[in-house]
């Protein structure tokens, strides 16, 4: 094809004036009424399984040894040097010396008609076993924070590729008139490590970025008016300021589309606080998450992310800080701060899946659960700390999937008598990623865009759909 | 199928507005990508992947006898194997499992073979030669040889030109594209005024009066900031500050001085290589250490390193060479000819440098001009002072030689006795402050009562490479050194310690501090002198030395307490048979310093003068700067850009399709800069002024600003790329005389206005046949807003700038740096002052698409979303800008003209007069509003006080018509016609 300025090419790499109006055709055509920005018209690929998805991104590795890869060696060993031949060449990121082997402390039971093996730190996830798909054989190739959660969510591990959030949102469309479709929650102390980079649009135009809610003062940057101007004060500039832009009138589509994203930022000062209002919610289905109204808190944020797809959201991401197991301090270690964090989101999880079931939501929305990699079966002992923790781990941790499409109850995977590395099949985040998009009807390979010269994807080169995963 | 003949000159299918290639058609220029595209990884410039010896990129393989036959026989389809291939009905090419070639795409193959199959090299390239400005129909058009090439492509569309803009919208695009300001209304009258007279003078008095202001140095800096990726922090996890600002400040300086283009690229690029680089010539070299870098815990130095040179690599092929290199990190670029080799050629040009990845260093102290006149007059003074007490005279000198002999005549004190040294093993912290603040494990204990002598961990180790008077050379940046060693004295006497420490040090005796003093410096013997009790017996000396970064050091003596400031070894000196000027200066300022009264005065102001000199340079700010390395490294090529994984060595070097001949192919940077600005070098002139034409037109002659290479965009003006090309080189790469062509041609002079024609023909200006309309960047909204509202500060330079920005947005990261919101006239700057935090942008500017500063970027996106709505309505910037502009409208005019006002208010946001129904539709506005403020006053009341401006207007024209008059400035500022160049 040749390159016309209507090429996809050209429109795309939005330097051209033709990006506006990509934009705004469907804000003009629906006169701010109905839906807000669409994706490309080629897509979804195929009929997809599900439309949106939710992702509970556990910030600095939780610890698969201790939530849901039981390992009774491990627990026999413990104490013991471990084997040479598991850390030949091995680059950790604080272990120096011969580490010793940390058993889990922890019980685990088998749940569910499934079996599914679940620690007793976790005994509302455990309820809600036969929904998941657990994954123990997951690996990635980073073991610092920032590389590690840039590759989960972008698939690269350095900064300037757009995260799955962007490309879904420029594939598919925002899905939600007076939202944006990409919305980013946290909680915990702290952001990932990451940054926004997380949910950066990358090479994208920047409108697929994700729009982090803020948790304290406006949820979306600049979205209140300053005291004196009411709503309807508003209202009255923005006729004025309509009909001044339509009197100068310079046939400039980008002036109409100026209009309609004043019209869309207007409509959503109006949603947001309804949005936001937990209070809307039955006392039951507070309890369900453990979320109180006015507190900001993981579960209140799963609770919110229910609120968005309901209303439209194309992809919700959260992040709860707090997972980074080192054990150099009891806010730290796997005896205090682990079993902390899983109270504080066990229960929300739970809740989240369970609510989207019984509204019929869960059959196409997918809820992923994870963080950017594990922990090592070896106590870290950072310069001699005798709290328990242990250090990063790429080869095999453990993520789980409901909804979607995934196949309920299925525990995939199997680890080593340690933990360390998996025994047979394994799954690598291109993968993930190739079968999450293939489960929202998106063809990995086809789903591309151009940039310094080629062509990328989100699976960059590789990514293969697992199939075994899926119902 | 369609005749040869008859595609060769079919105008192609506009498709709703196009980029029609040239008449004729080059079918050349179309068939080099498509084989590229279609057939390059198999039959390309990668050896690696090449299959049957057969690249389709060289004319040499496509025309040459391959035995027998040949790929293409130029006239005859038939007899071409390349033909052949891809129509055979058994086993066509691309082979099986790749797509299929188009049906269009074999008819232009078809076409291109029987039309005779020309053949020429990719046009960026050819070296540009000076074409010939076409004939055109109406010469009454043109103001400049410019305007040519543009009508004459008009007139073969048949389309005609766009009427000029109107005086009013020209100044104003004027001043917009040149110092991203409006412009102010006194020069606009000036300017209208001088118009009616003589409109040529009056356009080259208000364009000369634009490039020769201070705010167009400021707004090409900031385009050109965007290139150099200028951050005010690391990037990564950390992202920690650094001081960056001066080689911003340089960047606006090069600019205000018109700095010839090849100049501004040998200098960054360079200035390190030149002989006896000033200091800003090193500041200029920070364009290439905006790279980032990596301090998080567990990573490899090397790898950020390795990552940084890359980035430098692509950075300078996008901004020097129009090429997008990245791909050949990895492997052999598919289409352009970039080998993998040639990659880590170019790479080994930057890999000369000293930097790591996970350190600023090295830097250098990088005066401001006027600390600079500061420096050297204090510096002066200090050495006049310094004069009267050393240099020699012959009264004081008898005198002092009375004063020497009664010292030597006191009786000598026994001496305690010093044991040897003992330290532990270097500790780091996050910074200096930290290391000198926090107690090191062994510190701790020491301090607690724990006694180093008796063994106890970690462990102390003797060091007899520690000599008294001699300094022992310490490295490890932002490490503190633990040293102890015991002292025995029979009685209880003074002892006094002179120190010297590379950089700060804390003394303890017996776990009490002693002395503290946070310094940074060289250590030198004797920097400071304390006087210590020994008790009886046996005593514990701890010392703390912490090195910031770079070389560290300590030098200790200790002596007795002596009259006079004496320190050890002075009595030494004074017994000796000859001295050195040194020590005979030192002597003279002892005795003068005390027993003169002239001395006395100089020591007191000596004392101050160093003080203020200290001062300043500890205000000086640094400036990181490229610096070739000690050693040489080895530069390999990296198996899939991995630095864990070298193959062979490469030497310096760059690709061959825009580098010179092999044997002048540059060897190191500076011979790059200069290949740079070779007229020989095909790609660099177009670059330039492509991407200058990318900045007043919204879009490039070339649409791929960073890419003019196969993958790239055929120019929409060739010849006039080339003749804009032609002309810089040859004005001595004068980018302003260059900026002047174009903002006199009758081209950039168009209207703006889009007719529904122009939109479906040509939707984004390519063929310009209408000015150019575009949504100005993040930065120029907000200087423009602020100017416009009487509120901008001209401040040029200096540190950057903490504007309001929403609570919690670096509460994101780990860092404890805190964004202080400026409270004064800083917080009006304009924006590519602000602090720019990588992984924190400042919300505003990056909601208006300015790039996060990590790589390099040579076209900003211009979206268009509810989010920008929302900024322009509730920044803090945005909302005081219509407080102040409500003010100043309000103070300017007296009360009772509400039409007067509206139209001064309209007039600095827009720059020109409202229309009668525009002025109706604003005072309809107004007293709408304002009849509501009466009806609600607390709301008016609420709204002027939510700003920070201050309240003298507010008292003198009453809350309720400030309140409506900021309600109609926000209206005004936020019209669509302000956020844009018109």
């Amino acid at each position: 094809m040749k390159n016309t300025p209507f090429d996809r090419r050209a429109l795309l790499r939005g330097t051209a004036a033709g990006l506006g109006s990509l934009l705004a055709a469907p804000a003009l055509a629906r006169a701010g009424l109905a839906a807000g920005p669409q994706g490309l018209a080629d897509l979804p690929h195929f009929p997809p399984r599900a439309k949106r998805v939710i992702w509970l991104h556990m910030a600095g590795g939780p610890s698969q040894l201790d939530l849901f890869d039981p390992k009774p060696k491990l627990v026999e060993l413990d104490g013991q040097p471990v084997p040479d031949s598991y850390t030949k060449g091995e680059r950790f990121a604080f272990i120096k010396g011969t580490p010793k082997l940390l058993g889990s402390p922890y019980a685990f039971e088998r749940h569910g008609e499934s079996g599914a093996e679940v620690s007793e730190l976790l005994p509302h996830t455990a309820k809600i076993a036969d929904q998941l798909c657990i994954v123990r054989t997951m690996k990635t190739t980073q073991f610092n924070h920032a590389p590690a959660q840039l590759f989960m969510s972008t698939g690269f591990e350095r900064i300037g590729r757009p995260s799955l959030g962007s490309w879904l949102n420029f594939g598919l469309g925002s899905g939600a008139y007076d939202l944006p479709g990409f919305v980013v929650l946290l909680s915990g102390a702290y952001a990932p490590s990451g940054g926004n980079a997380c949910w950066s649009a990358g090479f994208l135009p920047g409108v697929h970025q994700g729009v982090r809610f803020r948790s304290a003062g406006d949820p979306v940057l600049f979205l209140s008016d300053p005291a004196g101007i009411d709503p309807a004060a508003r209202r009255r500039s923005l006729e004025a300021l309509g009909r001044l832009d339509r009197l100068r009138d310079h046939g400039d589509p980008e002036t109409e589309t100026r209009i309609a994203q004043r019209e869309l930022a207007h409509r959503m000062q109006a949603s947001m606080p309804g949005l936001l209002d937990l209070a809307a919610e039955s006392p039951e289905t507070l309890a369900l998450y453990g979320a109180k109204p006015g507190e900001a808190s993981f579960a209140g944020n799963c609770l919110l992310a229910r609120r968005l797809v309901e209303r439209g959201a194309r992809f919700v991401q959260l992040y709860d800080w707090g997972w980074d197991s080192h054990g150099t301090a009891p806010s730290d270690d796997i005896i205090e701060s682990l079993p902390a964090r899983c109270r504080a989101t066990d229960r929300a999880a739970a809740g989240l899946v369970t609510d989207l079931a019984r509204r019929g939501l869960l059959e196409d929305t997918i809820v992923v659960w994870g963080g950017e990699f594990g922990r090592t079966p070896m106590n870290e002992r950072r310069n001699g700390s005798t709290y328990l923790g242990r250090d990063h781990h790429p080869h095999a941790f453990t993520m789980w999937f409901a909804g979607g499409g995934f196949r309920p109850g299925l525990t995939f995977g199997e680890t080593d008598e340690l933990g360390y590395f998996p025994v047979g099949p394994s799954v690598d985040l291109h993968d993930l990623h190739a079968t999450l998009l293939h489960q929202l009807g998106v063809d990995h390979e086809r789903l591309t865009y151009p940039s310094q010269g080629r062509d990328f994807r989100l699976t960059d080169v590789s990514g293969v759909v697992r199939r075994e995963l899926l119902a | 199928m369609l005749s040869p003949s008859l595609l060769l000159f079919a105008t192609p299918l506009l498709g709703g507005g196009a980029t029609p290639p040239e008449q004729p058609r080059d079918l050349a220029a179309e068939v080099r990508p498509l084989l590229a595209k279609r057939c390059g990884v198999c039959h390309g410039p990668d050896a690696g992947t090449r299959e049957a010896e057969l690249r389709l990129d060289q004319a040499a393989d496509l025309f040459g006898d391959r035995g027998g036959y040949r790929v293409v026989v130029p006239g005859d389809p038939a007899d071409s194997e390349l033909w052949l291939r891809l129509t055979d009905p058994e086993d066509p090419m691309p082979p099986e499992g790749e797509p299929r070639l188009e049906p269009h795409e074999l008819e232009l193959l078809e076409a291109w073979i029987a039309s005779g199959a020309t053949w020429s090299e990719h046009w960026s390239y050819v070296p540009p030669t000076r074409p010939e400005p076409p004939v055109v129909e109406d010469p009454a058009w043109p103001r400049n040889d410019l305007d040519r090439f543009v009508l004459a492509r008009l007139e073969a569309e048949g389309l005609t030109p766009s009427p000029p803009a109107d005086p009013t919208t020209l100044a104003r695009r004027a001043a917009l594209d040149l110092t991203g300001l409006p412009p102010d209304l006194a020069t606009l009258d000036a300017f209208l005024a001088a118009s009616e007279r003589d409109p040529d003078a009056a356009w080259t008095t208000l364009i000369e009066g634009l490039l020769a202001s201070p705010a167009h140095a400021e707004h090409q800096a900031a385009a050109w900031l965007d290139l150099a990726r200028y951050a005010d922090t690391n990037g990564y996890e950390k992202d920690s500050a650094r001081t960056m600002w001066r080689y911003r400040d340089w960047v606006i300086d090069a600019f205000a001085r018109d700095l010839a283009f090849d100049e501004f690229t040998r200098l960054q690029l360079a200035g390190d290589l030149l002989d006896q680089p000033s200091t800003d010539d090193l500041i200029a070299t920070g364009f290439h250490r905006n790279t980032m870098v990596n301090a998080e815990g567990g990573t490899d130095p090397e790898e950020f390193r390795v990552a940084a040179v890359m980035d430098r690599v692509d950075t300078t092929a996008a901004v020097w060479l129009g090429a997008t290199m990245g791909c050949a990190r990895c492997h052999t670029h598919k289409f352009d000819p970039i080998t993998h080799d040639e990659y880590y050629a170019t790479f080994a040009l930057f890999n000369d440098t000293a930097d790591d990845g996970n350190a600023l260093a090295p830097t250098i102290p990088a005066p401001t001009a006027q600390q600079s006149l500061d420096l050297i007059e204090l510096e002066d003074l200090v050495a006049d002072r310094e004069a009267r007490l050393t240099r020699p005279d012959l009264e004081l000198d008898v005198a002092q030689a009375k004063w020497e002999a009664e010292l030597l005549a006191l009786p000598a004190a026994p001496a305690p006795e010093l044991g040897p040294w003992q330290a532990t093993e270097p500790h780091q912290a996050d910074s200096f402050q930290a290391a000198f603040e926090g107690a090191t494990p062994a510190e701790a204990q020491v301090l607690a009562g724990a006694d180093p002598f008796r063994g106890f961990a970690p462990a102390w180790e003797l060091i007899p490479e520690l000599v008294d008077g001699e300094v022992l050379p310490l490295s490890g940046d932002r490490s503190a050194f633990l040293f102890c060693r015991e002292v025995h004295s029979e009685r209880p006497q003074d002892l006094r310690l002179s120190l010297g420490s590379d950089d700060g040090i804390k003394v303890w005796l017996n776990g009490i501090a002693v002395h503290t003093n946070p310094a940074q410096r060289a250590a030198t013997p004797g920097e400071d002198v304390v006087d210590v009790r020994l008790p009886t017996g046996r005593s514990l000396l701890l010392v703390k030395v912490v090195n910031g970064g770079g070389p560290g050091g300590f030098v200790f003596e200790a002596g007795p307490v002596l009259p006079d400031g004496l320190a050890p070894g002075d009595l030494a000196l004074l017994a000796a048979p000859e001295r050195s000027d040194a020590d005979s200066a030192r002597l003279r300022r002892l005795f003068r310093s005390q027993h003169t009264e002239a001395g006395a005065a100089a020591a007191t102001e000596l004392a101050t003068l160093n003080a203020d000199l200290a001062a300043l340079r500890a205000a000086i700010p640094t400036a990181p700067i490229l610096q070739p390395a000690m050693e040489p490294r080895a530069t390999h090529v990296l198996a899939g850009g991995n630095f864990l994984a070298p193959l062979d060595a490469v030497g310096p070097g760059l690709p061959a399709a825009f580098g010179p001949p092999a044997d002048e192919m540059p060897t190191d940077r500076l011979e790059l800069a200069a290949w740079l600005a070779d007229p020989r070098n095909p790609v660099t002139t177009r670059v330039v002024v492509n991407r200058m034409w990318q900045r007043l037109f919204g879009i490039g002659l070339v649409a791929t600003v960073d890419d003019l290479g196969s993958q790239g965009e055929p120019p929409s003006h060739p010849e006039l790329l080339d003749w804009l090309a032609v002309e810089l080189v040859e004005s001595g790469w004068d980018t302003e005389q260059l900026l002047r062509t174009i903002l006199c041609s009758a081209t950039w002079r168009q209207a703006s206005v889009l007719t529904p024609e122009l939109l479906e023909r040509d939707p984004q200006n390519r063929l310009l046949a209408r000015g150019a309309r575009y949504r100005l960047t993040g930065e120029a909204l907000r200087d423009v807003t602020l100017a416009a509202a009487g509120l901008l500060d001209r401040t040029v330079g200096g540190p950057s700038v903490f504007p309001p920005q929403p609570d919690g947005t670096w509460a994101m990261t780990y860092s404890g740096e805190r964004w202080d919101t400026a409270t004064d006239g800083d917080r009006w700057r304009r924006g590519l002052y602000t602090f720019r935090r990588r992984t924190a942008p400042y919300p505003t500017l990056a909601l208006f698409d300015a790039p996060s500063r990590e790589l390099v970027c040579t076209s900003r996106a211009r979206t268009n979303t509810p989010l920008q709505a929302l900024a322009l309505w509730n920044d803090p910037a945005f909302v005081e800008a219509a407080g102040g502009l409500a003010r100043l409208v309000l103070g300017e005019l007296p009360a009772g003209d509400d039409a007067a006002r509206i139209d001064l208010a309209f007039r600095r946001c827009t720059s020109r007069w409202p229309s009668a129904e525009e002025r109706g539709v604003l005072l309809d506005l107004l007293t709408d509003e304002r009849a509501r403020f009466v009806a609600d006053p607390e709301r008016a009341a609420a709204l002027v006080a939510s700003d920070v401006l201050e309240t003298s207007a507010v008292q003198r024209h009453g809350e309720v018509e400030t309140a409506a008059w900021t309600l109609v400035a926000s209206v005004l500022l936020n019209l669509d016609e302000v956020l844009n160049r018109e």
